[in-house]
């Protein structure tokens, strides 16, 4: 096992996908980059943010393609040559540029196997970096997988941690539904043990991170190193919390949630996201739906303001939700307020 | 140069927080000119040379190779070598690195916005809407204070604006902000805001209280906001009617310039009425195949339109005060009935008119329907074959209409529309039977034909229809 | 194309100081006290200055992220953008926009935009306004050779002719797509592909002034005129990297440094102005020092600046809700 970062272990996972599978295809912009550049060099970037280093030198240009930018492109690219054969992993580089390729994703490979008499695979994963806490503003910095778990079809991945991020990196790019993989770009160079080789997630599976008995705490990507923070600080009173990374919001691993749930009675729900019709609001009714009689206190919910992402460092670090929120929230509902 | 300048760990792109010092260029000590290399700073990305971007003499060295800090924390300080070692010292002592750190404090936030979280419930409640208490927040009301007149005493926006003194604003946005808490259908608000009507006074007559449309286009038109629209004419509307013409508008046809005439005419100025009933046909339908059986081949075929045509004959008969013309002076009877049958040609419909129905037989009148109608169609029709008809017949069954309200032809007094037969089950002695069933609309001119009138007129038609041996006798 | 002394002095001090501002971001950005994403403009000045000289008051332009240089260009507070970019409450964005999203409504500035080629279907319909209005305003979009690749341009190029209004594409070829050389990403030309919508084109040199000025006033009387759409397609390079931070390992080492040399805008602009005796050395070195007076002071000022506070947070996201 080796201590890597979120960055370098999915840089792994493609590595050996790729090895493994000569369907395996990454499409993006700069995925390699350099091309047309005056310095010749045919691998410049690696990835905005590193993540397909490597791959071009090693699989060459055939198989690791340089696309102009292009999102709605880049998804169909992706979505062709996916019905074609091919098993495509594309970059968008940022979440907030689904916005410019929406239909491709939501109209086209979400619902090609629904349409087409359940004969067509869309084998796509479609990589993109997500989350506030790097100052991007408000283009470039929205954790929009609440919107994407919604569309049915859609195969939707939030690691928290480099062994998810690379053992869900594997089974999304074997997976044959179209999987959305959120990759929390606060979470690039955070550092963790990594299984070598052969090492798959299974989606809807949730990690149950830590176990207590008095609140369940429910988060997903950075929200959950901040949770742990909490969690453990509070655990040093005797507060005790089961802390449940969801891994993947569709499918959403209801039963580990329920059954937490009905042995705590309180439940704090964790999510980057704004709070209108956000994975907080799906625990939430979930909760409320099929978990009533086991609610001891109102639900909390610790998400982003209904607000757009703020430049300023003083507004993004109120925007995000801290680990000290957490807290108060688990504190609230233990209070039963 | 007595100027100090910090040399702090650089900020190399979105990502990087954090860098590790893996070797210094210079010693203490050393001066340099600008773009010389001082050190070199490793992430988990790239190592880069940090250059100088001013000369001088590297006083001091922070943080030694291998080590990682933050971006931000100082690592060096460059001065002029006149500069003492106190000012060097009280300079590093005094220095406050920026916080470029991307995690947000461990602690609460204590000017965090409002999260999502159910809000505590207050000792007291007041209980008053969310623009209610902005306003009593903005206008320093204390809303604990303020006579509510929403919904169990809940108070409202315009109650806080009167317990400030001020009476309620009315500007766009206010109403706006006020219509948005007011129980209304969606239309109902959005026309509200659009003429300017406060929805909190007006009475909702929709299910608890809602405002409808309705409510509120009373209410402006009364505010004087508002004046309803005269219905535009059918010819009038507009060319950009937009997705859904196909074609660009026809001008009328000299048939259907006559038809638009005198239909609207007569549904604009004749007051109409109409009586529905229901007739049983089986036996009806038992004489039409009888009488058809026993047809010799070149006899023409009775159909249940002639026998219709037949029985209303004899009910106008009956019933001489519906055989009549209607105009602006008077009532003109007639003493026999000559009965105009309603004709789908292309582009249009014509009446031609079978003449004397009531004392012709069957045969007869079934021959002279069918070369009307066939006349009709091949546009071979002369104006006395459609003149002077004192009742209309007009028979949508065969397209499976159930029934219809037709429009009087003047100076007709009445016009009777017969939809299709149906299977209906009727309660039979000791149990259910199936009857085939038409039900016939009569429209009639009110100026001379009454409820009652136009009652009998069907019950007689009804038995008729029901017992028509009447009908080949 | 004759322009007055004036108009020159106002033009080489527009350019100074989006060199002066871009070159001090530069040195800035490293120290850590700005934040997020910095794209800067610095070799592109006469590209901006150049268009924006040829505009009036009620015309519009819509920028990219790389947007400095038009907002300069178009007469943004140099004080105000600054504040922004270090994140202050009373920047032109309250702090809550950045670098990437620059925007000054009162100046005719639709904004810099964070996506590549979101900018001019929102210039196309500023272009709507202008022709409905009467008035003879043009809408003016700047867009890169990255953007000129997504389909938003094509779509806006086309509605733009299609409604025949007054409309004008400025296509800036700075040679890179981010971390991809143009030459890679474009197929066919930027010039055949423009007027292959019909729309004209007047090609410019993007190093010099008074080729963009003269190509500017060429394509923005044709809008004005009510003939339609135009373009200008100018050529030039960015100094620094598609960001502050960008290694630039797809650059060759001495490429900047030979564009500096022998073709630099404010190079180029200070030799002709001279040699042909409308202003001295002297004359312009004094606009240069008022523009680093300038600049030494915006600094100064965004770095004492107010801190935004959970109400700049809160508000605005609606005008009323």
């Amino acid at each position: 096992m080796a201590v890597l970062t979120m960055r370098d272990a999915l840089n792994q996972a493609l590595h050996e996908e790729m090895e493994r599978d000569p369907r395996v295809i990454v499409m993006g912009e700069d995925v390699a980059g350099g091309s047309g550049g005056s310095s010749g060099n045919i691998e410049a970037a690696g990835g905005i943010f590193g993540v397909t280093k490597g791959l071009k030198t090693k699989f060459g240009a055939d198989r690791v393609i340089d696309t102009p930018i292009s999102e709605s492109a880049i998804v169909g690219l992706a979505n062709g040559s996916a019905l074609a054969g091919m098993r495509p992993v594309a970059e968008l580089m940022f979440a907030d540029f689904v916005g410019v390729s929406l239909d491709q994703i939501f109209n086209q490979m979400a619902k090609f196997r629904y349409m087409f008499g359940g004969k067509a695979k869309t084998p796509v994963v479609l990589r993109m970096s997500m989350g506030a806490g790097m100052n991007a503003a408000a283009q470039h910095s929205q954790t929009i997988y609440p919107m994407l778990t919604a569309v049915p079809g859609l195969k939707v991945v939030v690691p928290s941690n480099p062994a998810d991020a690379k053992g869900m990196m594997k089974q999304a790019i074997r997976d044959d539904d179209p999987v959305i993989f959120f990759e929390h770009k606060a979470l690039y160079s955070k550092k963790g043990e990594v299984p070598d080789g052969e090492f798959l997630v299974p989606f809807g599976e949730a990690d149950l991170v830590r176990e207590g008995k008095d609140v369940t705490v429910v988060a997903l990507a950075r929200m959950v190193p901040f949770a742990m923070k909490a969690v453990d600080k509070l655990a040093e009173e005797g507060i005790t919390c089961d802390l449940i990374d969801l891994r993947t919001t569709s499918p959403l691993d209801e039963e580990t949630v329920l059954e937490s749930l009905s042995m705590t009675g309180r439940l704090v729900v964790v999510d980057e996201s704004n709070p209108m019709c956000s994975i907080a609001s799906e625990i939430a009714g979930i909760a409320a739906s099929k978990g009533f009689h086991s609610l001891r206190a109102p639900v909390q919910k610790v998400t982003a303001p209904h607000t757009p992402v703020p430049f300023a460092r003083e507004l993004e670090r109120m925007y995000v939700p801290s680990p000290g929120d957490i807290e108060a929230a688990i504190r609230r509902v233990m209070e039963g307020v | 140069m007595t100027e100090i300048t910090p040399i702090t760990l650089p900020k190399w792109g979105l990502e990087m927080s954090e860098g590790t010092v893996t070797g210094w260029h210079l010693n203490e000590g050393d001066k340099a000119e600008k773009g010389a290399e001082l050190v070199d700073i490793e992430t988990d990305k790239i190592v880069n040379a940090v250059e100088l971007d001013q000369g001088g003499t590297l006083r001091r060295i922070l943080v030694p190779a291998g080590e990682t800090v933050a971006v931000g924390t100082l690592i060096a300080v460059m001065a002029d070598a006149s500069v003492d070692d106190a000012a060097i010292e009280g300079f590093i002592s005094d220095y406050k690195p920026v916080d470029a750190s991307f995690d947000p404090a461990d602690e609460e936030k204590a000017e965090a916005p409002a999260r999502d979280e159910p809000a505590a419930a207050p000792a007291k409640a007041v209980k008053a809407t969310p623009l209610a208490k902005r306003a009593a927040q903005s206008s320093g009301v204390d809303i604990g204070s303020v006579q509510g007149t929403g919904r169990g005493g809940k108070v409202m926006k315009d109650d806080v604006a009167r317990a400030s003194g001020k009476a309620p604003e009315r500007s766009p946005d206010e109403i706006r902000a006020e219509n948005a808490s007011v129980h209304a259908s969606p239309i109902a608000r959005k026309f509200a805001n659009e003429v300017g009507v406060g929805l909190a006074g007006v009475t909702g007559t929709g299910r608890k209280g809602r405002v409808s449309l309705g409510d509120v286009q009373d209410a402006a038109i009364a505010a004087g906001l508002w004046t309803r629209p005269a219905p535009a004419a059918r010819g009038a509307l507009a060319p950009s009617a937009g997705p859904g013409r196909a074609g660009a508008e026809q001008p009328f046809t000299g048939m259907r310039k006559s038809i638009a005439r005198a239909l609207t005419h007569s549904k604009q100025t004749v007051p109409h009425f109409y009586t529905t009933m229901d007739i049983e046909i089986d036996a009806l339908t038992d004489l039409r195949r009888s009488l058809n059986g026993a047809a010799e081949d070149d006899d023409p075929k009775v159909s249940v339109n002639d026998l219709l045509l037949k029985a209303c004959g004899l009910a106008l008969m009956k019933h001489p005060d519906v055989n009549v013309h209607v105009t602006e002076t008077g009532i003109t009877p007639y003493d026999q009935a000559d009965i105009a049958m309603a004709v789908a040609i292309e582009g249009g419909l014509v009446t031609p008119v079978v003449r004397n129905v009531a004392s012709r037989g069957l045969r007869d009148i079934a021959a002279e329907a069918k070369d009307l109608a066939t006349r009709a169609r091949d546009r071979s029709l002369t104006a006395e074959d459609l003149s002077g008809g004192t009742f209309t017949l007009s028979n949508l069954g065969m397209f499976g209409v159930r029934a219809f309200d037709a429009i009087v032809n003047p100076p007709q007094a009445a016009i009777l529309a017969v939809g299709g037969p149906r299977r209906e089950a009727r309660e039979t002695d000791g149990g259910v039977g199936f009857v085939s069933v038409l039900s016939v609309t009569l429209s009639s001119d009110h100026r001379a034909v009454d409820g009652a009138l136009a009652a009998q007129f069907l019950s007689t038609l009804k038995e008729l229809v029901e017992a028509p041996l009447k009908l080949v006798s | 194309m004759q322009q007055s002394p004036d108009q020159i002095r106002q033009a080489y001090r527009q350019m100074r100081l989006i060199r002066e501002f871009e070159e001090r971001l530069h040195v800035e950005s490293p120290k850590g006290e700005i934040a997020g994403f910095t794209h800067l403009y610095s070799g592109q000045e006469a590209i901006a200055v150049g268009v924006c000289e040829n505009l009036r008051d009620s015309d519009f332009i819509i920028s990219t992220h790389r947007g400095h240089g038009h907002c300069l260009a178009r007469g943004c507070d140099p004080k105000g953008m600054m504040h922004e970019i270090y994140g202050r409450a009373d920047g032109l964005g309250k702090g809550r926009g950045g670098s990437m999203h620059i925007a000054d409504l009162d100046k005719g500035m639709l904004g810099a935009n964070g996506i590549v080629g979101g900018g001019q279907p929102i210039a196309v319909g500023a272009a709507v306004a202008c022709k409905a209005r009467g008035d003879g305003s043009v809408s003016v979009s700047f867009t890169g050779d990255g953007a000129s690749n997504q389909g938003t341009v094509f779509e806006a190029m086309n509605m733009a002719v299609v409604l025949k209004l007054p409309k004008v594409f400025v296509l800036e070829n700075n040679g890179y797509s981010e971390h991809t050389g143009a030459s890679y990403g474009i197929g066919g030309d930027l010039k055949t592909r423009t007027e292959g919508f019909g729309i004209p084109v007047w090609e410019a040199d993007g190093f010099d002034y008074f080729s963009v000025y003269e190509a500017a006033a060429k394509a923005i009387d044709h809008a004005r005129a009510g003939k339609g759409p135009s373009a200008i397609l100018a050529t030039a390079t960015r100094y620094f990297g598609h960001f502050e931070g960008d290694p630039q390992n797809y650059r060759a080492k001495d490429e900047v440094k030979t564009f500096r040399e022998t073709k630099d805008a404010l190079m180029q602009i200070r030799k002709k102005v001279t040699g042909a005796g409308i202003f001295t050395e002297e004359e312009l070195d004094a606009i240069d020092d008022e523009v680093l007076k300038l600049i030494d002071a915006s600094v100064e000022s965004a770095r004492n600046g107010p801190v935004p506070g959970a109400d700049i947070m809160m508000s605005d996201v609606y005008i009323d809700y």
